[in-house]
């Protein structure tokens, strides 16, 4: 039963699995074109939704996945590491990073991809990280209060509700599917952005 | 090998790479029991920098302190192995299309140094959100809506709502 | 549209419209969920007959020794409730006792306490009755992992405070349970029959452990101690 990190395989493996899986994402990453900061911004302009179609849908077949592993035993759904639910923090975080998307044109994740292929404005963006990260924590004492507040744990969202999350997995992906169709129609109207 | 120009914009089906994106994601949560991420990497450089330079300052900050418990070194975070994985990923997969070679991409509208100005600006605002949330849009949202994890869910629609909100004004840069 | 895309766009919705169709869920991330809603359900818990054939048997009980040892370890998975009512509790209790009283068992925010997976529940009352009947109740209403204290606390008390001494024919694990029980004593600070002063209070608190040995060499006859005074004055018994 996974994870096989560190029962099954040793710990030792473990960071060479990262560098594996990293490189499996960073491939997947850059073939979908995320290392294109226009192309990722795009889905906030309506020109392009590669970005929405490509989360909505790794998201969607890894949560299906897990649950059906789940189901068959082969891994622990509810003991994997998600996202502790500090509601508020995680509200105004998003907002910054939201606005530091479209500033910066990267996420993280994408701005590793835009270094890989040599983007100057990737090693510029991953600077600009570096700085925040950095201001940040030197800030830390101020927003500590803050940082610990309204936390949830770490609740599924159907844990939450208490909604079956099978049923809840259902209205994902239908909404999945009604975004990538709606954009779809967006995106035939809205002028085409060469990049 | 020989590179064709024409090869540069044309990427994945973004379904096909999204399934994709999905395996290795069912995949690192299986061997692992994590996520991936990116922005707990720039965490682990920066830490271990300041701890290089100033120990006793990282002791008494509590946000780096936590960082060394249990005697474990930022710098050999799993996240940082996973992100010199994604370069190289990145490199072969841009190499392969003709698409690796230094450039600043901005739109025509802008000069170059604008657009490296707010790069650094959008890096950093991102790097402070991503503290604030603990993971930036792979390593919260991506990882944490494949668990159904309500934080997951919500870092998601934060990051995509505030990006809705201000898009309007930063539309020059892109457009 | 294409119409792979309809077909592709179907793949997940049949797959997890699939997932939620599957039946017997006993080891999935929803499991817990289902038999929360079950247990919080009223009295769609264990059906009579089943209630009935547990009840005659003996595993519901957990015996006085057992308690001390979770006790003296400081086990954590076990959460000791004090079911008889708060003056009582006040006056005297177990280490690390909660407590519900009796009549306010099936309160909402006391019913919630018992739905936690991780817990054994060890219901304690003066006697074994009280304990046995709120088993009964909270068992029907699907509860589980609810132990009870055989004897309650006047046993228990009986046991610790004045141990029965092993006789010189007896086995050495005889006077190893004598020591054991010794210590509890000391370490739930009731007083030492063996230097227990007459017409000083109950809860006085033993002078620190001495050695078990010499104690057992000086046969000084054991004082009686009424176990009920400590334990806050004996009720209905139960």
């Amino acid at each position: 039963m996974g994870p096989l990190i560190p029962e099954i395989i040793s710990p030792e493996w473990n960071n060479i699995i990262a560098i594996v899986l990293g490189i499996a994402f960073g491939y997947v990453l850059e073939s979908a074109g995320f290392s294109s900061s226009r192309k990722l911004v795009g889905v906030f302009y309506g020109y392009d939704f590669a970005v929405l179609r490509v989360f909505f849908t790794a998201a969607i077949t890894a949560s299906i996945g897990l649950l059906f592993m789940d189901y068959f035993g082969w891994v622990n759904m509810a003991a994997l590491d998600g996202l502790p639910a500090r509601v508020y923090p995680i509200i105004v975080g998003g907002i910054i990073m939201g606005l530091g998307f479209v500033t910066g044109g990267f996420c993280p994740g994408t701005c590793i991809t835009a270094i890989g292929i040599g983007k100057l404005d990737g090693y510029v963006f991953f600077g600009g990280i570096i700085l925040g990260v950095f201001v940040f924590s030197e800030m830390f004492p101020l927003f500590e209060n803050f940082y610990n507040s309204s936390n949830l744990g770490d609740v599924s969202v159907p844990q939450y509700f208490n909604i079956s999350p099978y049923w809840f997995m259902v209205g994902v992906s239908v909404i999945a599917i009604v975004a990538f169709y709606v954009t779809l129609q967006i995106r035939k109207r809205i002028k085409k952005v060469e990049y | 090998m020989k590179i064709n120009p024409d090869k540069q914009h044309v990427y994945w089906n973004p379904y096909f790479a999204g399934f994709l994106m999905g395996i290795i994601l069912l995949l690192t949560f299986y061997l692992t029991g994590r996520g991936l991420g990116a922005s707990g990497a720039a965490k682990a450089i920066v830490t271990q920098t300041v701890h290089t330079v100033a120990p006793t300052h990282t002791e008494n900050n509590t946000y780096y302190a936590e960082q060394f418990k249990g005697g474990k070194t930022p710098i050999s975070n799993w996240l940082v192995f996973e992100v010199i994985g994604i370069v190289i990923g990145a490199f072969i997969s841009g190499s392969l299309s003709g698409r690796a070679f230094f450039r600043v991409q901005h739109s025509p509208k802008i000069t170059s140094r604008r657009r490296l100005w707010f790069a650094l600006l959008g890096g950093a605002l991102f790097g402070f959100g991503a503290q604030f949330a603990k993971g930036c849009t792979s390593g919260a949202a991506l990882s944490g809506m494949a668990v159904l994890s309500l934080g997951g869910f919500i870092a998601m629609l934060s990051i995509f709502g505030g990006a809705y909100l201000f898009a309007y004004f930063f539309r020059k840069l892109w457009i | 549209m294409k119409k792979r895309y309809i077909f592709l766009a179907l793949v997940p919705i049949v797959l997890s419209i699939l997932l939620a169709l599957l039946p017997d869920k006993s080891n999935s991330i929803d499991a817990k969920r289902i038999a929360k809603n079950l247990k919080s359900a009223k009295y769609t818990g264990v059906s009579p007959d089943k209630l009935l054939l547990e009840a005659v048997n003996n595993d519901r009980f957990i015996q006085p020794d057992e308690l001390a040892t979770v006790i003296m370890g400081q086990d954590p998975s076990y959460m000791l409730i004090d079911l008889r009512d708060a003056g009582q509790f006040e006056k005297f209790t177990l280490p690390g006792a909660i407590n519900i009283p009796s009549d306010q068992i099936m309160t909402e925010e006391n019913r919630a306490t018992f739905e936690s997976d991780a817990y054994k529940y060890v219901l304690i009352s003066n006697g074994t009755i009280l304990s046995d009947q709120v088993w009964m109740i909270l068992r029907r209403a699907g509860y589980d992992n609810l132990k009870v204290l055989n004897g309650g606390l006047n046993q228990f008390y009986q046991l610790y405070l004045n141990p029965p001494k092993p006789g010189d024919l007896d086995p050495s694990e005889a006077f190893d349970n004598y020591r054991f029980r010794k210590a509890v004593g000391a370490h739930l600070g009731l007083p030492n029959p063996d230097e227990f002063i007459p017409g000083g209070s109950a809860a006085v608190v033993a002078p620190s452990v001495t050695t078990e040995t010499a104690k057992s060499a000086t046969k000084t006859p054991a004082k009686k101690v009424v176990p009920v005074k400590a334990a806050g004055g004996g009720d209905e018994g139960c």
